[in-house]
């Protein structure tokens, strides 16, 4: 099985992802990252800096990134 | 009486130092339980020790290793609900509730003692104080089941993972298996993310995040804590559910 890695961007930073994980295609690097997401955006959320979580899915440890899976808040204009 | 070469009362000395925190245990009680105890067993890291649904006659205390209760839900994600070190009986619950409601796993490669039921039974019947002490220990599981429920509704999962690790040394401290800030637990990513209730991809981007923070350094199965108060209230840690206090019960 293919071996996918998940790097996190938020308003924190980024964090790359040394580890990864193995799945049995993109279709299932996707819904990981989305769960991931799911999770991510209650933290998030609570932070009023934060505008945007970004997660990129790499094809392996020196692969490339093949898809990104982005959150955005939008915030109103403060008066 | 466990075979192997440690003595059974060796074996529970992380059990006696559980309850000695909280109470005196009498030399005949400690004799008493040593007594009731029967087979000693081994796991491997992901073996079930027992499984939901069953209806186990005997409970299982672990002497050495991480145990976990868990469920699995949504078709293969799993939660976990405790963690167990050594010294924790890991289903006194089925000596009265019969039914298992979830399952524990192995977190490490881990032993356990066995205590038949109707051992326990006999136990009660004969040692009213060891009975409120055995009644004791379910109330402190349920005490840190409260403890994960205001974690999982309120706390944030840096704060959740970050609370983990402060019960978790708190606890192996309390019974001198961990001291200098820094303890060994060698379980998987995977299930700290199981047992904070994220998923794996956040496990990892939290872990860092606490790294970075300099709040905890985890290397080769060692958990280190820089700074204990730097941790405790990053993750608005206070030990009072831990009950840590010797009183007569």
């Amino acid at each position: 099985m293919p071996r996918y890695f998940f790097d996190v961007q938020d308003g924190e930073g980024v964090f790359v992802d040394d580890i990864g994980l193995e799945l049995s295609g993109m279709d299932a690097a996707i819904r990981e990252a989305r769960r991931a997401l799911a999770d991510m955006v209650r933290d998030v959320l609570r932070d009023e800096s934060a505008r945007e979580v970004l997660i990129r899915i790499r094809d392996g440890a020196e692969g490339p990134v093949v898809l990104s899976v982005t959150l955005t808040t939008e915030l109103p204009e403060q008066g | 009486m466990a075979d192997g070469s440690a003595s059974v009362e060796e074996l529970l000395q992380p059990f006696f130092r559980k309850i000695q925190l909280r109470d005196v245990l009498g030399a005949e009680e400690q004799r008493a339980i040593a007594a009731a105890a029967d087979q000693r067993v081994d796991f491997a890291a992901g073996d079930d020790l027992v499984s939901e649904g069953d209806r186990p006659r005997r409970s299982m205390l672990v002497t050495t290793g991480f145990t976990c209760r868990y469920r699995m839900v949504n078709a293969g994600e799993r939660q976990l609900t405790a963690v167990h070190l050594p010294g924790d009986f890991v289903d006194l619950h089925s000596f009265l509730l019969k039914e298992m409601d979830h399952s524990v796993g192995a977190l490490t490669q881990c032993s356990i003692v066995t205590f038949p039921h109707e051992r326990l039974v006999k136990v009660t019947e004969r040692f009213p104080h060891l009975t409120r002490l055995l009644w004791l220990l379910t109330l402190l599981d349920g005490a840190i089941h409260r403890e994960w429920l205001v974690g999982m509704g309120r706390l944030s999962a840096p704060q959740r993972t970050a609370h983990l690790v402060c019960e978790t040394y708190r606890r192996l401290e309390a019974i001198g298996l961990a001291s200098g800030n820094r303890f060994n637990f060698p379980i998987t990513q995977a299930a700290l993310a199981d047992a904070v209730g994220i998923s794996t991809v956040h496990i990892n981007r939290v872990l860092q995040e606490l790294r970075q923070l300099q709040l905890i350094v985890w290397d080769g199965g060692i958990m280190e804590i820089p700074s204990w108060p730097a941790l405790a209230k990053a993750a608005e840690f206070d030990d009072r559910y831990l009950h840590l206090v010797q009183e007569p019960r």
